[in-house]
């Protein structure tokens, strides 16, 4: 034991460190006896634990009842050493208190340890703070490990604990990635090198086995030194972003692939109408690159008018079924257009789409099939043509036959005979001409405003009489078709004239007992009705699928198996449609329906035509 | 002409002018001539009238020609009347079988003539 002369210690000690000390540093100074009681506490001491003087130190610090098992005073008491240690205890208002606390003996005159005095400094401040980080470190929704310079891991938090697996010792390259050697990249190492903080994205395996894909910062421990033995490393755990953003690159990849292998071209603009998608097709459609177009080019380049209009005004989708584009040699090629207005979720227009079809590929086969059908129908037609023409041959060679005959016998009757043989069947090869030139015809309908119902009261006054000297009821309907169409009135009428002579036929030839015909107009939302109606016996229906065909009649030589094929043809320049029906109860009907649209339409065609003539 | 043996004749043809100029050509010729304008009357003619000699038109309303030979062809009393067929259809060699006769429309009448005679021998 060190024993040291020093004055009576109240004097002495004053002396030693002054009033001002004693009263003013941060330091809690007090002092005790042999007993344990404080008999002396400065100012701060008494501010912070409250009047301690001739109370036992461990009622002061720590509220206890008895004195403090580890008692570091009763150490300096035996053996009169210095000491230092952390204690915790209550504060004056009771409230949890870290102190750093310093044990110092005091000796008498004789060398005697009388008093020890203890100065202690209050930590709660950095102890609070100290837990703070603690718990920071780790309870924070990342990976930390501290790594030392053989990358052996001396502390980590739970999460590398949880998701890796982390234990002291274990070298970092083990833990995160399975690997027997420091990884070729290694942030840790850059760190111990040059000292700065390095962020990489590294990709691993979790302790069950996933990989994960994590941001990696490392950093060095300073310790407020310039050289450090530690380097923190931090990794944040990125694999769902990474896994969605693969997702999301496979499905534009995806997306990519479809429309770059699509048939059709595509062009589409974002909102501003900037091209954003080109894809090969619509290259090869407008001979353009499409990195010369994407993200440089306006829409207004390759929309249609009427699809600009949509994105403009908000509209909806389209579709032109053939309009023309201009390629980049200045080719017009025809195509049809499929437009869309595309929108977010709030119905905002954000861009739009178009998908041109090239139709050239479409029109050539249309017209290779047409001709096809065109040469197979005009060897058809000529065929049958000729079947006709040659039955009529035979009815002239009779009339020839009689003809000579009754010369040679002197017979007027059979040279009155012959000559009006060779009259029907001269009748019958007019009729066949006038039939074909009819079908034939070329030239589209001559349109004009006209109201269907005048076209059909014509009609009907036209057979008015031959009506009546046949005895038949001939009835004129009509509920409305008072409204203008466009009609080829001479094309209509002549339809309605076979129609009802046919009708007229029908009664006669079959002899019904109250014969009765009807002709009829009316008009619909959409189309513009005529109808024609007979009590006659009905067709067969084995005979109705080839009424329309030419040279197809039952009348034998009385018909030139013209009439409905060429009324057929006039109704489809209508853009119309032509049925029958019928049943031995109620006869035949022949319906004629005219789409308003399509005779609208031909009349604008029509229009148009005249005008590009007359320029 | 009217020592030739009255042979029977049946036209079946639709055509009226053809079935005069036929029933004149080979009345001249001293055949008896009767005609049927479809092929079911055709068909009730053979079996009343029992024509020696059939002259068939291909295309007629009702029933063809066509119908109307293999209708006769399962009849044992009928397929052996000779038929000769007269028509102007295109293919109608290969209509009916190719041991029948075709005289094409217009008709060459020595040819029919000549035909006729060598079918009743």
């Amino acid at each position: 034991m060190q024993h040291r002369s020093t004055a009576s210690f109240p004097v002495n000690f004053r002396k030693v460190l002054g009033e001002q000390l004693y009263e003013h540093s941060p330091i809690h100074v007090a002092i005790i006896d042999r007993d344990f009681n404080v008999v002396q506490a400065n100012g701060p001491f008494a501010r912070k634990f409250g009047q301690a003087e001739g109370r036992p130190c461990y009622e002061v610090y720590k509220r206890r009842s008895t004195r403090c098992k580890n008692c570091q005073g009763l150490l300096t008491f035996e053996d009169g050493k210095v000491r230092t240690s952390h204690e915790q205890g209550f504060d004056a208002h009771g409230l949890p208190t870290h102190f750093l606390i310093q044990v110092a003996p005091l000796f008498d005159t004789d060398g005697n340890i009388t008093h020890i005095v203890e100065m202690s400094y209050d930590t709660t401040p950095y102890f609070d703070l100290k837990e703070q980080y603690d718990d920071l470190f780790e309870c924070v929704p990342c990976s930390i490990t501290v790594i030392d310079r053989d990358l052996r891991i001396v502390r980590s938090n739970r999460q590398s604990r949880d998701t890796y697996g982390a234990v002291d010792n274990l070298h970092c390259y083990e833990l995160y990635k399975n690997r027997s050697e420091a990884c070729p990249y290694c942030p840790v190492l850059k760190t111990f090198e040059d000292g700065q903080p390095h962020t990489s994205k590294q990709s691993g395996v979790t302790r069950q086995g996933r990989p994960n894909h994590y941001v990696v910062s490392s950093f060095p421990l300073r310790n407020g030194n310039e050289d450090f033995e530690y380097v923190m490393e931090m990794s944040i755990d990125v694999t769902e972003t990474h896994e969605l953003s693969q997702e999301l690159m496979r499905e534009s990849e995806f997306r990519r692939n479809i429309t770059e292998s699509l048939n059709d071209a595509l062009v589409a603009v974002d909102e501003e109408g900037m091209v954003k998608v080109f894809n090969s097709a619509a290259e090869e459609l407008f001979g353009l690159r499409a990195n010369k177009i994407i993200g440089r080019s306006n829409y207004s380049r390759f929309f249609p008018e009427k699809l600009r209009l949509a994105l403009v005004d908000g509209g909806s989708s389209i579709v032109i079924d053939e309009t023309e584009i201009e390629n980049a040699e200045g080719i017009r090629i025809p195509v049809r257009v499929s437009g869309s207005v595309i929108r977010d979720e709030h119905g905002v227009v954000i861009g739009g789409a178009a998908s041109f079809q090239d139709l050239r590929e479409i029109k050539r086969l249309e017209q290779e099939k047409l001709d096809r059908e065109r040469l197979a129908a005009v060897g058809q037609t000529v065929a049958v043509i000729a079947h006709a023409i040659k039955n009529i041959l035979v009815g002239i060679q009779g009339g020839m036959y009689k003809l000579k005959s009754g010369r040679k016998r002197d017979s007027e009757e059979l040279i009155e005979k012959g000559l009006s043989m060779l009259d029907r069947n001269f009748g019958r090869v007019a009729e066949l001409v006038r039939g074909l030139l009819d079908l034939s015809r070329n030239q589209l309908p001559k349109l004009d405003p006209i109201r269907p119902r005048d076209i059909a009261a014509e009609v009907h006054q036209l057979f008015k009489d031959a009506a009546q000297k046949k005895g038949i009821d001939f009835r004129f309907e009509f509920s409305n078709g008072e409204n203008e169409a466009y009609l080829d009135h001479e094309g209509i009428h002549s339809c309605l004239d076979n129609l009802i002579s046919n009708a007229f036929d029908a009664v006669t030839e079959a002899k019904v007992e109250h014969p009765e015909v009807s002709l009829g107009v009316r008009e619909t939302e959409k189309e513009i009705i005529f109808e024609t109606r007979d009590n006659g016996p009905g067709i067969p229906p084995e005979l109705r699928s080839r009424l329309f065909e030419m040279f197809f009649t039952t009348k034998g030589a009385n018909g030139s198996g013209l009439g409905l094929a060429v009324t057929k043809k006039i109704v489809q320049e209508h853009g119309g449609r032509i049925a029958v029906e019928c049943t031995p109860e109620n006869g035949t009907l022949f319906r004629i329906s005219l789409s308003k649209d399509a005779l609208n339409r031909l009349w604008r065609q029509r229009q148009a035509q005249k005008e590009n003539a007359s320029i | 002409m009217e020592s030739k043996e009255a042979k029977k004749i049946l036209i079946v043809e639709d055509e009226p002018d053809i079935i005069e100029f036929m029933t004149d050509l080979l009345t001249d010729q001293g055949y008896t001539v009767q005609s049927a304008n479809d092929g079911n009357k055709g068909y009730e003619m053979v079996g009343t009238y029992k024509p020696d000699l059939i002259l068939l038109d291909i295309q007629m309303p009702n029933e063809t020609g066509v119908g109307l030979y293999r209708r006769m062809y399962r009849n044992a009393d009928m397929k052996d009347i000779p038929v000769i067929v007269v028509s102007g259809m295109a293919g109608a060699n290969w209509a009916i079988s190719s041991r029948v006769p075709v005289i094409d429309k217009p008709i060459d009448e020595e040819k029919l003539i000549r035909q006729i005679e060598k079918e009743l021998n």
